[in-house]
């Protein structure tokens, strides 16, 4: 991963007038074709002329010629005082995991139900902000599930997700 | 004298009541946590304010968005931190005062600086916003297709400092919104065979993600590097904390001015207080006689931006309540929180819902109370409290709240993923200089304005030529245009597009 970020020629990504609108004209290029492609009827829309398809092509060829501009200023302007600030890896790879433990528990929540999955991922959570105190951890972890788990199940009445496995019915009450 | 029906239907609801005061503690509190935003807070209290009534639900939220700009200036006086954008300019001051050991001055000079701004923001909306209601009540599908347009573009081109990207910012919000079934043919558009997004993009894992989840990873660099943590609180240092009568007549005008900036930008969609409070500062520091004195930590400083934040609050209701248009982030979100109680807004909402519109001004006049008493006592109390929680770990609780919030609205864990999408995504723009409050509020209006201009369509019989047989269509045209052109111009000055 490492040497992969190390082949990419950060200073190409300096300006992210270009990067950025190289993205969304791929984007919305690709949204335009599919709206262009797909099949409506023009059963309630008079002769067709305003149906559907006619605020996405609008928008859509909109962010196209936005981008192409954006591509073509970060040419032409070179001072565009957006770059990237202390590009410190160990800090991206911390928000990288931070972004799969949110998956990760979206996907145990589906699978275990509520509380356990909330009793394993505060403390990963709170390892990731670097609260080091493992003791300390495991209390916050388990006062804090506890105090979601009765403010917003018991007295808002927010329905808990059902387990995908009923065994874990057990304990998630 | 409407507005004291609006109390009575106030004082009549003891939960709208509780909610008030509620509403003044979490946004001071919220706004004075650096990086915590009351839109972010807002967010997350969203889905739980479904089950309350319409009056106490949106009473909350109005008020946590009032408080909050004044929580901000908390930790900007104290911490040298903003709570929120709107409090930066209160710095240049505020921070000065505390090292002189005069932070309790500070605190309270801003406290009675925002109530003031507050309520002449708020009395302006009050006696204002039903006479422009009356007016825009004759507008029909074209008029409001116009207005639509306007608003897009002047959000589009002000809210940011590049005017393409905030442009691209609207679109994208825009795009967004036309994901579901189709209004007028019932047909699906960017559903990509995924069932649950048939009924579209739901607001809250939209706002949960935009502003929440990538608020989160902003400022994971900043909590990991402990800038918030070491500030120091210099409350008991010295014992110059008092503010006298004198001190706050020398500010009156100042504060009369700077709330009438606040107030007039409040009415521009897309401006909001940290504009405000750094005009109004810049003005007031080009009036002073002893300009050279701004900046070294006196009262006049901390007066002018907030009394001009807080003004800004009342009147970015206008447009929401007469056009249907939120004019800020807080706003946006407000109209969603109307929508799901079943409220159209819009100038027939003072036909329809009049007692709960004025019930709400209610709220935000007995809001702007609580959080002045409050902040005028416990302000440097609340500093303290706020000196000892730690933000690495104040923000997993953040993540986990907004998880729990994103799964609330409609209990299904599809929006949760979505929302962690949002917020990725939300980073990413947000790190590349595009526009987070542009992308919302486009996505809020935009099935609107699609809906106008197809209706508008329908009922012409020379195509968009109905557009001009329009003259207010035309004028919300032109307007936008030339909000549009200025911005051109004086960007090209920055050459920053």
């Amino acid at each position: 991963m490492v040497f992969f970020l190390k082949m990419i020629n950060l200073n190409k990504f300096k300006n992210f007038n270009f990067s950025s609108g190289l993205i969304l004209l791929i984007v919305s290029l690709f949204l335009l074709v599919d709206i262009r492609f797909t099949e409506f009827s023009d059963v309630t829309t008079g002769e067709g002329v305003v149906g559907p398809k006619t605020a996405p092509t609008f928008l859509n060829i909109g962010i196209i010629c936005l981008s192409i501009l954006l591509i073509i200023s970060s040419f032409s302007n070179k001072n565009t005082g957006e770059h990237l600030e202390n590009f410190d890896l160990t800090l991206i790879f911390k928000k990288i995991l931070l972004i799969l433990i949110a998956f990760l528990y979206l996907f145990l929540t589906n699978f275990i139900g509520y509380l356990i999955s909330t009793l394993l991922i505060i403390p990963l959570i709170l390892y990731i902000f670097e609260n080091k105190n493992l003791k300390k951890n495991l209390i916050v972890s388990v006062s804090g599930a506890l105090i979601y788990y009765i403010f917003f199940i018991k007295i808002l009445g927010l329905h808990n997700p059902d387990p995908y496995y009923e065994i874990f019915n057990i304990v998630s009450f | 004298m409407e507005i004291l029906n609006g109390f009575e239907y106030l004082f009549s609801n003891t939960s709208a009541l509780i909610f008030v005061f509620l509403g003044a503690v979490v946004g001071m509190v919220v706004g004075a946590i650096p990086g915590l935003s009351a839109a972010a807070a807002i967010a997350m209290i969203v889905p739980a304010t479904f089950y309350l009534d319409p009056l106490s639900a949106l009473g909350f939220l109005y008020v946590i968005g009032k408080s909050g700009r004044y929580g901000g200036s908390i930790s900007a006086i104290l911490f040298n931190t903003p709570g929120t954008a709107a409090a930066a300019a209160t710095m240049q001051d505020g921070y000065p005062m505390t090292q002189k050991g005069q932070s309790g001055k500070a605190l309270k000079i801003a406290t009675v600086a925002s109530v003031f701004g507050d309520f002449i923001g708020e009395f302006i909306l009050i006696f204002g916003v039903a006479y422009i209601a009356a007016w825009t009540l004759s507008f029909g599908p074209p008029e409001y297709f116009a207005v639509y347009f306007a608003a897009f573009v002047i959000i589009g081109s002000v809210i940011g400092k590049s005017i393409i990207k905030g442009i691209v910012s609207t679109l994208l919000g825009a795009l967004l919104s036309l994901i579901g079934m189709d209004p007028i043919t019932g047909e699906s558009r960017y559903t990509f065979y995924i069932y649950e997004l048939e009924n579209g993009l739901n607001l809250v894992p939209l706002l949960i993600g935009l502003f929440v989840f990538s608020e989160i990873l902003f400022q994971f660099n900043k909590v990991l590097s402990s800038k918030i943590k070491e500030v120091s609180v210099k409350l008991d240092i010295n014992s110059d904390h008092s503010l006298s009568f004198s001190e706050i007549k020398k500010c009156f005008m100042i504060m009369v001015r700077s709330s009438a900036i606040g107030a007039f930008i409040g009415m521009m969609p897309g401006l909001g207080s940290a504009v405000a409070c750094f005009v109004a500062y810049g003005e007031e520091k080009r009036r002073s006689k002893n300009s050279k004195l701004w900046g070294t930590g006196i009262v006049e400083g901390v007066a002018a931006p907030e009394s001009a934040n807080n003004a800004v609050s009342g009147p970015t209701m206008i447009p929401l309540l007469t056009l249907g248009i939120p004019g800020s982030t807080i706003a946006a979100i407000l109209i969603g929180v109307f929508l799901i109680h079943g409220i159209q807004v819009g100038p027939t909402i003072f036909a329809t819902s009049k007692e709960l519109v004025y019930g709400l001004f209610a709220c935000g006049l007995l809001g702007i109370l609580t959080y002045g008493i409050i902040g005028y006592f416990f302000g440097p109390l609340l500093g303290r409290i706020i000196a000892v929680l730690s933000p690495n770990m104040i923000y997993p609780f953040v993540l986990i709240t907004g998880f729990i919030a994103a799964y609330s609205a409609r209990q299904s864990l599809f929006d949760v993923g979505l929302a962690i999408l949002f917020g990725v995504i939300g980073y990413l723009l947000r790190l590349t200089g595009y526009s987070l409050p542009a992308l919302l509020i486009a996505f809020v209006l935009a099935s609107n304005a699609e809906e106008a201009f197809r209706q508008s369509l329908l009922l012409s019989q020379k195509g968009i030529g109905i557009f001009l047989d329009r003259p207010i269509a035309i004028a919300f045209f032109v307007v936008g245009f030339i909000v549009l052109l200025f911005r051109i111009k004086t960007q090209n000055k920055s050459m920053d597009i």
